[in-house]
C-alpha cells in the first residue's frame, strides 16, 4: 500500500497547489480525447499485479498498471478471460487505462462492455483518499454505482488504482469465419443469428467480406459454421481489429469512430470497417467527417485527423442537459479540477 | 414549507387529477415491501402523463417540498417508503408498452409495466426480458431500474444494469433527460449505470427501453438433494470451477424447502437438509453434456437425490417453490425479516455456519433461500412483531449478518437496496470519504434534496449516532485525520 500513499502525496500536493496532472497507464490511449502538453505526469506503471484471484469466484482483483496482455495471459492459464475484449493496443497498454477509457472489443454486443465486468474500483481521490466503490461480490446495490461510472471518464475524476473484474469461463472451441457478400446480405446474417441463441461473439464486415467469430460448445460451433458455408480465418483477426492495428488502420490519415443503432442506414462513406454487427463503424477516409451532416442517433469519437486544424472536438457534444450534469459531477470528485482537465471536454475543462 | 399548505395541495390538483389527502386512503400506500416500516404520506399524486411528472416535480422543487416516486411498491428495503411530509407520486398509470423492437430486439416501455408483463408480450416473438426479480409478476420495470434488481437468471444473464439500453429521467428541477441510447455507448459519464440502483434519489425514470434475448432452444432444471449444507456449498463451488455457467443456481435450506412443499407442493424432497436447483440452457446436445458435468460436481459432492426437468410444466413447478419460498415462510412464523447480503462464493459454507449460531444465540428460527451461484444470501428471521422483544432481536440479528457479509469482503446488498432499511449498516460498508463522494452525486443531480430524501445514503451524523464507521483494512489510513 506504499505506492498508493504515494499516488496520494502527489495528488494531494497538485490538489493544494493547483497544479493538473496527467493520469496515465502504458501512455498507449494519448490518441483519445485532448492531452495537453508539459502537465506533471503521474503514472500506474509500477503498479502491477494481482491484488486477489480465486478461479473458482469468477472474479479478478488487480492493479491498475497491469498490462492487459499479462492480466489476459494469466486468466488463460485458468481457463478463463475478460469476456468484453479489452483492447491491448500494444503490450504496454494497461487495465486501468483500458477501463478509464471504457473501451471494449469485439465481443461487445455479444458479452457486454468493460463497464458490465466492472464490479468495483479502489480509486484515489482529489484530497488523497483512497475509497473502494463496489467490490468483489457480483450483486451489489449498496451506494451509488461510482465504479461503473468512472468507466469511460478518462481519468477525469480521479485516479483508478485496482479494480475487480468479472471473469468467464474461456469458449471449448473459437473460430472465425470469413464469408464473401454485400453489406445487406451481411446484416441479414448477423441479425438470423442474433435472433437465437447462437455461438456469435464477433462480426466484422469491410470491403465485401463478413468475419464472425463463434464461441461456445464444440457442438454449437461446427453446427453454426456449416449454416455460415464460409472460409476459416485466424482468430487474431479480433485483437487486431480492437487495437486499431489492422492494416486499414495503419494506413488511414483520418479516422472516426460512429457509434450506432446496428439498424441505423449506413453513412455516406468512402471506405469503413464496420464493427459490432453494423452498431460500431468505423469510417477510415478522410472524406467522411461525421461532424458534417451526420444526423443519425448515434455518436462519434474522432480517433485520427492528420489534416484537423481544430484538435479539440474529440467526442461528440453533450445535450446541455447532460453537459451540466457532467460539470456538476466532476466538482464533486475533482473541484481543483487537476485530473486530466479536458481529456473529454476541452473548452469544459471535463 | 410543509405538505399540510392548502396553496401547495391546490396546485398540484391543477396538474393532476387523482390526488389523495385522506387517512383511511393514503394508508394504502404507507408501506412497501419492507412492512416493518411505516409511514402515512403527507400526500398522493397519481400522474397521467409525463408532462405532469415533470410539473409535479418542477412543483416540489420550488417548494423544497420531499417527493418519493413509487412502482408496485414491492421493494424489500423500503425504498418507497413514504416521506410524512411530502408527495408520494404514484407511476402505476404508466403502464403501456409503448413499442416492441423486433429487429433490434428491444422494448420501450412505460415505468409502471410490471416485470413479466415485459417477458409476456414479446412471447410470441419467441424473446424475453431476462432479469426476473421473485416478485416479477408485481413489481414494476421503473422500480427495477431504481433497484437494480437481479433475479435467479442474473448470473448468466446479469442484472437490470446490463439489460437496460435508455432511460427517459424527470431531474428534480422537472426538466427531461434521455440516457443512454440505442447504440452500445454513449459520449460522456456512463450516467445510465449511475441510474440504476440509485432508489429514485438522482431523478424520476419515466421510459426505459430494454434489451430483449432470443428465448433459448432448451432449458433443463436440475433438483439435487443434500444432507448438509456443506455438501450443497461446496456442489456450487464445484460447478463454477468447473467452468459451467448455469443460468440460475439457487440453494434451499430445510426449513426453507419445507416452508416452500407444504405452500406449493413443488415435489421438493423432505428431510433433506438442503437443496440445489440448477437451470440449464443450450441446444439438446449441449444440454446433454452441461447435466452430466453438474451431475458428476453434485455427486462428488454426495448429493442424496438428481433430477432432471425438461418439460416445461414440471420446470415450472420446481421454481415456483423457489420464488414462492418469501410467502411461504411467511405462513409458518407471523413475521419474517429478509436479509440480502452477498458474499464470496467461497465463504458460504462458513456463514451459512455462522447464520445458524447467530439463530442460537438470538433464539429465533431462520429459513434460508439464496442466490447461491452468485453468494447473494436471503436469509429469512423468523419472529412475532406483537412477542416480546422478537422484533428487536431479529433486528439486530440481521445487522450482525449484515456486518458479517462486509467483513468476508461481501456487500450488505445484493439487490435489495439500502432504502430505510439498511442505512445504518452503509456505515459500516463505507467511509466518510466514501459517503461523501455519494452525497456530492446525490447534490450534482438534486441539489435541494428533495427526491427521497433519508434513503440509501446515511448522514454522517447518523453514521456518529449509530457508533460505526467503516475502517480500511482495520487501520487507520490516516490517523491526523478526525473520527467519530
Amino acid at each position: 500500500m506504499d505506492e498508493i500513499e504515494a499516488f496520494a502525496e502527489t495528488i494531494r500536493k497538485a490538489d493544494t497547489e493547483g497544479n493538473p496532472i496527467q493520469i496515465r497507464g502504458g501512455g498507449t490511449k494519448n490518441f483519445l480525447g485532448y492531452v495537453p502538453e508539459g502537465l506533471q505526469i503521474l503514472t500506474t506503471q509500477s503498479y502491477t499485479g494481482i491484488l486477489d484471484y480465486h478461479p473458482a469466484e469468477l472474479i479478478v482483483r488487480v492493479k491498475a498498471g497491469t498490462p492487459v496482455a499479462t492480466l489476459t495471459g494469466l486468466l488463460r492459464s485458468e481457463g478463463q478471460m475478460l469476456a468484453f475484449d479489452p483492447p491491448a493496443h500494444d503490450a504496454t497498454s494497461t487495465i486501468g487505462g483500458v477501463v478509464s477509457a471504457g473501451l471494449s472489443g469485439s465481443a461487445r454486443p455479444f458479452r457486454g462492455a468493460a463497464r458490465d465486468h466492472l464490479l468495483g474500483a479502489g480509486m484515489v481521490l482529489h484530497d488523497g483518499a483512497y475509497c473502494e466503490f463496489g467490490g468483489q461480490v457480483m450483486k451489489n446495490v449498496a451506494g451509488y454505482d461510482v465504479s461503473r461510472l468512472v468507466c469511460g471518464a478518462y481519468g477525469t475524476l480521479g485516479l483508478i488504482a485496482d479494480l475487480s473484474l468479472k471473469v468467464v469461463p474461456v469458449p471449448e472451441l473459437e473460430k472465425t469465419i470469413n464469408r464473401e457478400c454485400s453489406g445487406d446480405e451481411a446484416r441479414e446474417i448477423i441479425k438470423s443469428l442474433s435472433n437465437r441463441v447462437s455461438p456469435l461473439s464477433a462480426s466484422c464486415f469491410s470491403g465485401d467480406t463478413l468475419s464472425i467469430r463463434l464461441s461456445g460448445s464444440e457442438q454449437a460451433v461446427k453446427a453454426t459454421e456449416k449454416l455460415l458455408k464460409g472460409a476459416e480465418a485466424d482468430n487474431s483477426l479480433w485483437d487486431q481489429l480492437d487495437a486499431q492495428s489492422l492494416p486499414a488502420f495503419q494506413n488511414a490519415s483520418d479516422i472516426w469512430r460512429l457509434s450506432t443503432e446496428a439498424d441505423e442506414p449506413l453513412f455516406d462513406y468512402d471506405f469503413a470497417i464496420l464493427d459490432w454487427g453494423f452498431a460500431q463503424r468505423w469510417l477510415l477516409d478522410p472524406k467522411s467527417d461525421p461532424r458534417e451532416g451526420y444526423a443519425g442517433s448515434g455518436h462519434w469519437t474522432r480517433i485520427r485527423c492528420e489534416n484537423d486544424v481544430f484538435q479539440a472536438e474529440v467526442f461528440h457534444p453533450l445535450s446541455t442537459l447532460a453537459l451540466e450534469l457532467h460539470r456538476r459531477l466532476k466538482s464533486t470528485f475533482d473541484p481543483g479540477r487537476i485530473f486530466n482537465p479536458g481529456r473529454m471536454y476541452r473548452e469544459e475543462g471535463l | 414549507m410543509t405538505i399540510n399548505n392548502q396553496a401547495f395541495i391546490k396546485r398540484l390538483r391543477a396538474i393532476a387529477r387523482d390526488i389523495i389527502t385522506d387517512d383511511e386512503r393514503l394508508a394504502v400506500y404507507e408501506t412497501d415491501g419492507l412492512t416493518a416500516k411505516k409511514q402515512l404520506p403527507g400526500v398522493v399524486v397519481i400522474p397521467d402523463t409525463v408532462e405532469q411528472v415533470q410539473a409535479i416535480v418542477a412543483l416540489c422543487y420550488a417548494h423544497e417540498v420531499p417527493l418519493v416516486a413509487r412502482g408496485a411498491g414491492t421493494g424489500l428495503s423500503g425504498g418507497a417508503m413514504p416521506h410524512a411530509e411530502g408527495v408520494l407520486m404514484v407511476m402505476a398509470r404508466f403502464n403501456r408498452i409503448v413499442n416492441v423492437d423486433t429487429s433490434m430486439r428491444t422494448a420501450t416501455v412505460q415505468p409502471g409495466v410490471t416485470n413479466l408483463a415485459i417477458s409476456e408480450a414479446v412471447s410470441d416473438l419467441g424473446l424475453y426480458y431476462a432479469p426476473d426479480p421473485s416478485s416479477q409478476i408485481a413489481c414494476t420495470i421503473g422500480g427495477n431500474v431504481a433497484e437494480n434488481s437481479g433475479g435467479v437468471h442474473c448470473l448468466k444473464y446479469g442484472l437490470t444494469v446490463h439489460n437496460v439500453k435508455q432511460l427517459s429521467v424527470v431531474l428534480p428541477d422537472g426538466e427531461l433527460i434521455v440516457i443512454g441510447g440505442k447504440g452500445y455507448d454513449t459520449p460522456g459519464y456512463d450516467l445510465l449505470a449511475l441510474m440504476h440502483g440509485s432508489e429514485g434519489m438522482l431523478g424520476i425514470v419515466v421510459e426505459v427501453v430494454v434489451q430483449l434475448l432470443p428465448k433459448p432452444a432448451e432449458i433443463a432444471v436440475i433438483m439435487a438433494a443434500f444432507s448438509n449444507v456443506i455438501d450443497a456449498a461446496n456442489s456450487v463451488s464445484g460447478v463454477i470451477s468447473e467452468g459451467l455457467l448455469p443460468a440460475g443456481l439457487e440453494m434451499m435450506d430445510k426449513l426453507a424447502i419445507q416452508a416452500a412443499e407444504s405452500f406449493v407442493g413443488a415435489g421438493y424432497p423432505q428431510g433433506a437438509e438442503a437443496m440445489l436447483l440448477c437451470e440449464l440452457d443450450g441446444s439438446s446436445e449441449e444440454l446433454q453434456v452441461l447435466i452430466e458435468s453438474v451431475r458428476t460436481q453434485f455427486e462428488t459432492n454426495h448429493c442424496m437425490t438428481f433430477t432432471v426437468a425438461r418439460d416445461p410444466i414440471e420446470r415450472q413447478k420446481l421454481w415456483l417453490g423457489r420464488k414462492a419460498a418469501f410467502p411461504a415462510v411467511g405462513r409458518i412464523a407471523p413475521d419474517y425479516y429478509c436479509m440480502d447480503g452477498t458474499i464470496p462464493r467461497r465463504e458460504l459454507a462458513n456463514v451459512l455456519q455462522a447464520i445458524t449460531e447467530l439463530s442460537h444465540k438470538y433464539e429465533l428460527q431462520v429459513a434460508n433461500v439464496f442466490h447461491a451461484g452468485d453468494g447473494n444470501l436471503h436469509p429469512l428471521i423468523l419472529y412475532d412483531a406483537n412477542e416480546g422483544d422478537q422484533q428487536v432481536r431479529a433486528e439486530a440479528f440481521g445487522s450482525e449478518i449484515l456486518a458479517l457479509c462486509i467483513e468476508k469482503g461481501g456487500t450488505i446488498t445484493g439487490e435489495h437496496g439500502v432504502g430505510v432499511e439498511k442505512i445504518n449498516e452503509m456505515c459500516l460498508q463505507f467511509d466518510r470519504n466514501e459517503l461523501g463522494i455519494f452525497h456530492g452525486i446525490k447534490k450534482a443531480f438534486d441539489d435541494r434534496g428533495i427526491l427521497n430524501p433519508g434513503k440509501g445514503i446515511p448522514t454522517l451524523s447518523r453514521c456518529a449516532e449509530f457508533g460505526a464507521m467503516h475502517v480500511h483494512a482495520g487501520e487507520e489510513r490516516f490517523p491526523h485525520l478526525d473520527r467519530f
